[in-house]
């Protein structure tokens, strides 16, 4: 044998060098390749949760300060519908700019027709009938700080709705039932009855026992069974060393409309106003 | 004629030239990470940063029933005025020796945040004008920090102004018939270097 001229060896191991290369650059790129059949591809541009409540969180901005501007102590009642929708209607177009500079288009229509016709707002969490009933109105209230808890053009069924105070160890200190025939005050010295007169209750007179029976530290306030009661509400005070506000009137339903070349989504939203 | 050694050195050059090929790939892959490169672990990067910056803007955009926000008191009291980081604080751009630096809740919490986990970061903000009869945005900046990289990620934050909050002079009123005041856009524009 000629080993000295003998190349086959040489060509085996080359061959097998320059497949085992092959194959490694074919699975680098078949790799490549999934990789990006998989990405999703502008994703980017689709409006993401964040964007969503942003949003949200402006037009209820926006709605809750045209219905209190053109409410207001001052303003001309019988023009507050047009204020309010004329605030709305700049507001709806100056967004739309501010969309269209990322490629996106937005609408906003609201529709004021509960409020035109004096229907209020249920004492549910979100204002409507079929919200949730059972619900946390307001955390670490100083009960003597409330300067203000009142219920006004209310009307309760005849199964009642309850307000409780609760204190940090979830003790009931002082419960309110209310229902269509009158009242039941209970509190940690006995419990109370009486007739509603009218349709305005101010839980801060004398009646009521509110602030004269609850100890001293933090209270929360529930509204139980919220779903048999509407009208307005107002509640003012201290919690947690800040002022706190709440009041409700009316429900305003508000459509936001957005779109972009690939997506488009409408979404009706329920507002309580003027909080 | 018949000799295989013309195409054994064939092979060996081809062979040669792929071993040259990959090195130089591997080489320049592994020393070109520049802030302005991409690369696939950004993908990871930029959800972090994503996360981060809308957790800054959650924060700061808090606010309760009948308060301002910390963002949005941040914005009623800018003077239009562009800072930079120098290391240490907020300065005026061109005017480095100034007092005038920026020091708000944005700042704090960017401080805090950003600026130790050491990720580039500028602040701009986008509000409406009244040019030439027609309503227009415009866009100026809050913090400077030079051109981002390819993979710098935007989070933003719309707002409302109305004019009641008092807002400074830099942003104008584009609605006088109603309380509507202006409607802004924040943006913050965030990159690892």
């Amino acid at each position: 044998m000629d080993f000295g001229k003998n190349t086959d060896a040489q060509f085996m191991l080359l061959a097998g060098f320059i497949i085992g290369t092959g194959l490694v650059i074919t699975t680098v790129m078949l790799n490549s390749l999934l990789f990006e059949g998989n990405m999703a591809v502008e994703a980017g541009n689709e409006l993401s949760k964040d964007e969503i409540a942003n949003l949200i969180m402006i037009t209820q901005d926006e709605i809750r300060k045209a219905y209190k501007n053109s409410t207001d102590p001052g303003q001309n009642v019988s023009l507050k519908f047009n204020n309010f929708s004329n605030q709305m209607q700049n507001f709806s177009s100056n967004l739309s700019k501010i969309y269209a500079m990322y490629g996106e288009s937005i609408n906003v229509s609201w529709d004021i027709e509960r409020w035109k016709s004096n229907q209020y707002a249920n004492f549910t969490e979100n204002g409507m009938a079929g919200g949730r009933p059972d619900w946390s109105v307001v955390e670490g209230v100083n009960a003597s700080s409330v300067s203000i808890f009142r219920f006004t053009n209310t009307t309760f069924s005849i199964t009642g709705f309850r307000i409780e105070a609760r204190n940090s160890s979830n003790y009931t200190v002082w419960s309110g039932e209310f229902n269509s025939s009158g009242y039941k005050i209970t509190n940690t010295t006995g419990t109370s009855y009486g007739n509603v007169s009218g349709q305005s209750i101010d839980l801060n007179s004398t009646s009521y026992y509110f602030k004269q029976s609850i100890p001293p530290g933090p209270v929360s306030l529930y509204f139980i069974n919220g779903n048999n009661a509407y009208g307005k509400f107002q509640i003012q005070g201290t919690a947690n060393g800040r002022t706190f506000y709440r009041e409700r009137h009316f429900i305003i339903n508000s459509t936001l409309s957005y779109y972009t070349s690939r997506l488009r989504a409408n979404f009706t939203i329920p507002f309580s106003v003027p909080w | 004629m018949f000799d295989e050694k013309g195409q054994l050195h064939t092979l060996e050059g081809v062979a040669s030239a792929t071993i040259l090929l990959m090195v130089m790939i591997y080489a320049i892959d592994a020393t070109s990470m520049t802030p302005l490169t991409a690369s696939t672990s950004s993908l990871r990067v930029e959800s972090e940063l994503q996360t981060l910056g809308q957790d800054i803007f959650n924060v700061l955009d808090y606010s309760e029933a009948n308060y301002t926000s910390k963002l949005k008191y941040d914005i009623i009291n800018w003077n239009g005025t562009e800072y930079i980081y120098d290391g240490s604080k907020y300065v005026e751009v061109g005017n480095a020796t100034s007092q005038n630096n920026l020091n708000n809740n944005l700042t704090n919490i960017l401080s805090s945040t950003l600026v130790k986990q050491g990720i580039a970061h500028k602040v701009e903000l986008t509000y409406l004008i009244n040019s030439n009869n027609k309503t227009v945005p415009y866009t100026g900046s809050i913090i400077y920090a030079g051109a981002p990289s390819n993979n710098a990620v935007i989070v933003s934050r719309k707002i409302v102004l109305q004019d009641t909050d008092n807002v400074a002079a830099t942003i104008p009123d584009i609605d006088p018939s109603s309380n509507l005041f202006n409607i802004v856009d924040i943006r913050l524009v965030m990159w690892r270097m």
